[in-house]
C-alpha cells in the first residue's frame, strides 16, 4: 500500500515538474538574448543528421505495409484500391506515428544523454557561470529544432514511403509511376495532410522536451546519464501516443476523419 | 585559549587592504544536514585563499554560493563591492564575467573544440572583440599554459593535466578578478599537480587576480597560499599563514597535515 503511494506521489511529482520545465519553456523563448546560431546547429544535428535513418524507415514501412495489405485485398477482389489505402495510411497515421518514435528513439535519447553527460560533468554549471542562460542555450534550441524538423522529416518520410509502396505494388503486379501518383492525388485531401502534419509539431515538441527535462536533470553520474537517455525514449514515445490520441479525438469531432 | 583561536585572532592582513570579497555569518543546509554555518572570511586584493576543509565539509558548497550556482539559507556575500544575493539575473550575469571559475571536472564543453571552448565566453561578453583581437586571446592564454598546439584539438583528445590547463585557461579568458578553484589537483598524478599549481601561482602574479582555492592537497595548499582557512563543522575554525596553520597544535588542525 505504501509502495503505491509512493508511485502516485513520484509520478504527481514528476508531472509537475515537467510542467514547470514546460512553462519555463514558454517564458524563456520570447526572451531576448536569442541563441539563432546554436539553434540552426541544432536544425542540422537533428535534421539532416536524421535524414538517412527516417528515410530508410519510411521506406521500408511503405513496402512492407503494401506487402501485407495486398492478400486481404485481393480477396475482396479490390486491389486496385491498394494505392488508396496503402497513402491513406501512410499520410494520416502510420507516416507521423512511425516518424516520430524512430525520431524519439534516435534523437530523445540523444538529447537526454547530452544533456545529461552536460549536467553530471558540471559543463551545465560551467555555462551558467560564464554568464550564458543554459536553458536557453541548451533547450529552447533543442526543442525548436525538434518541433520544426520533424514535421518536415515526416513529409520526407511519407514520400519515401509512397514510394516504397508503389514499389510493394510492383513486385506482384505492373502499375506506373504515372498511375500510381495520379491515384494517391485523387485519394489523399488537405483534410488527411493537415491535422496529420500538425499533430508532428505536438510529437516533436514533446521529444524535445522530454528529452530535455530528463538530461537536464539528471542526477548520479554515468548511471544517471543511462537512465535519462533511456527514459526520454519510453515516456516521449508514450506521450506520442497519447498526443496521437488526442488529435484523432478531436479530428474526429470536428469530421475530419 | 586554544591554538585555533589563537590563529585567528592574528592580524591576517593590514587594514589598509582592499577587500574584494567578502563573507559574513554564511550559512548553508540541506535539509537538517547544516553545511555551513556562520562562516566569515575576507579575502583581499592580490591575495590567494586557501580553503581546506575534508570532504563533504562544505568547501564547494562555499564557492557556489559566491558564484550564485546554490543561494545561501543566511548571511551576505559581497564580490568587488556588489551585494551577490540582492543581484537580479542580469547582475548575476555581470558579476560572474569578473570572477573565474575552474571546476573540478574541469567542465570543457566536451562538443566544441580547444578554440570553441575558449572562444565561447568571450564570443558572448566581448561582442566589441573583432575575430583578430578573440584569436590573439585564444592564442595568449593557450601559451600561458602551453598548449598553443592542441587549439584544434577536441577535449576527449587531452590528457587529465592538459585538460586542466585547458580549463585554466578558460577560466582566464575574460581575464577575472577573482579566481575560484575547486579542488584543482585532485585526480591529478603529483608531478602534474605541482605543475598546475605553480601555473596558478603565476597566472595569479601576471593578471593580478585574487583567489579562493578548494583543496586538501597539502603540496597545492603549500604553493598557492597567503592565507588558510580550515573549514569544520561548517566554520572558519582557523585562519592563518601555511606556516602557523602547519604548526598549529589544534588536533582538527593537526590532522590535515599528518
Amino acid at each position: 500500500m505504501q509502495g503505491k503511494e509512493v508511485k502516485w506521489k513520484t509520478f504527481f511529482s514528476e508531472t509537475g515538474a515537467i510542467s514547470q520545465f514546460t512553462g519555463w519553456f514558454f517564458h524563456e523563448f520570447l526572451r531576448p538574448r536569442y541563441e539563432f546560431r546554436e539553434f540552426l546547429r541544432q536544425c542540422f544535428v537533428i535534421g539532416y543528421k536524421s535524414l538517412p535513418l527516417i528515410a530508410l524507415t519510411g521506406f521500408i514501412m511503405g513496402l512492407v505495409l503494401t506487402m501485407q495489405l495486398r492478400p486481404t485485398l485481393v480477396s475482396y477482389g479490390v486491389e486496385a484500391r491498394l494505392p488508396d489505402m496503402v497513402s491513406l495510411s501512410i499520410i494520416r497515421e502510420i507516416g507521423p506515428v512511425i516518424t516520430a518514435l524512430i525520431f524519439a528513439g534516435k534523437i530523445g535519447s540523444s538529447i537526454g544523454a547530452e544533456l545529461g553527460s552536460m549536467r553530471v560533468t558540471e559543463q551545465i554549471d560551467a555555462m551558467e557561470v560564464s554568464g550564458t542562460n543554459p536553458y536557453k542555450f541548451l533547450v529552447v534550441t533543442r526543442v525548436w529544432a525538434t518541433t520544426l524538423m520533424l514535421p518536415v522529416l515526416t513529409i520526407l518520410s511519407d514520400a519515401v514511403g509512397l514510394y516504397g509502396g508503389y514499389l510493394g505494388i510492383n513486385i506482384r503486379g505492373v502499375m506506373s509511376l504515372d498511375l500510381y501518383i495520379n491515384e494517391v492525388l485523387n485519394t489523399v485531401v488537405f483534410s488527411d495532410v493537415i491535422p496529420a502534419t500538425i499533430k508532428t509539431f505536438f510529437f516533436g515538441f514533446a521529444v524535445g522536451i522530454i528529452g530535455c527535462y530528463k538530461g537536464y536533470n539528471s542526477k548520479k553520474g554515468t548511471e544517471g546519464v543511462g537512465r535519462s537517455a533511456n527514459s526520454a525514449v519510453v515516456l516521449s514515445s508514450l506521450l506520442i501516443f497519447i498526443i496521437d490520441l488526442i488529435v484523432v479525438q478531436i479530428t474526429d469531432l470536428m469530421g475530419l476523419n | 585559549m586554544d591554538t585555533a583561536d589563537r590563529i585567528a585572532e592574528k592580524p591576517v592582513s593590514e587594514p589598509q587592504r582592499t577587500a574584494v570579497l567578502e563573507i559574513k555569518q554564511l550559512k548553508k543546509a540541506f535539509g537538517s544536514n547544516v553545511v555551513l554555518d556562520d562562516f566569515n572570511l575576507a579575502v583581499y586584493r592580490d591575495e590567494n585563499v586557501v580553503v581546506l576543509g575534508r570532504s563533504g565539509s562544505g568547501k564547494s558548497v562555499l564557492i557556489k554560493c559566491i558564484i550564485g550556482l546554490l543561494k545561501p539559507d543566511l548571511g551576505s556575500i559581497n564580490v568587488l563591492g556588489e551585494d551577490v544575493l540582492a543581484l537580479d539575473h542580469d547582475g548575476l550575469d555581470h558579476i560572474r564575467m569578473r570572477i573565474g571559475f575552474l571546476f573540478q571536472s574541469n567542465a570543457l564543453y566536451d562538443s566544441m573544440t580547444v578554440r570553441e571552448n575558449l572562444e565561447f565566453p568571450m564570443r558572448r561578453h566581448l561582442k566589441n572583440m573583432n575575430t583578430d583581437e578573440v584569436n590573439e586571446r585564444v592564442n595568449e592564454m593557450l601559451s600561458n599554459v602551453g598548449l598553443l598546439h592542441t587549439i584544434d584539438m577536441m577535449p576527449s583528445e587531452l590528457s587529465g593535466g592538459m585538460q586542466k590547463r585547458i580549463a585554466l585557461a578558460r577560466t582566464l579568458i575574460l581575464k577575472p578578478e577573482i579566481i575560484l578553484y575547486d579542488e584543482p589537483t585532485t585526480g591529478l598524478d603529483p608531478v602534474t599537480g605541482r605543475e598546475i599549481s605553480t601555473l596558478m601561482v603565476e597566472m595569479q602574479e601576471k593578471y593580478k587576480t585574487s583567489s579562493i582555492i578548494i583543496s586538501h592537497d597539502m603540496k597545492c595548499v603549500k604553493a598557492t597560499a597567503d592565507r588558510v582557512v580550515v573549514l569544520v563543522d561548517g566554520k572558519a575554525h582557523a585562519i592563518g599563514s601555511y606556516a602557523d596553520i602547519r604548526q598549529s597544535a589544534d588536533e582538527r588542525v593537526k590532522q590535515f597535515f599528518e
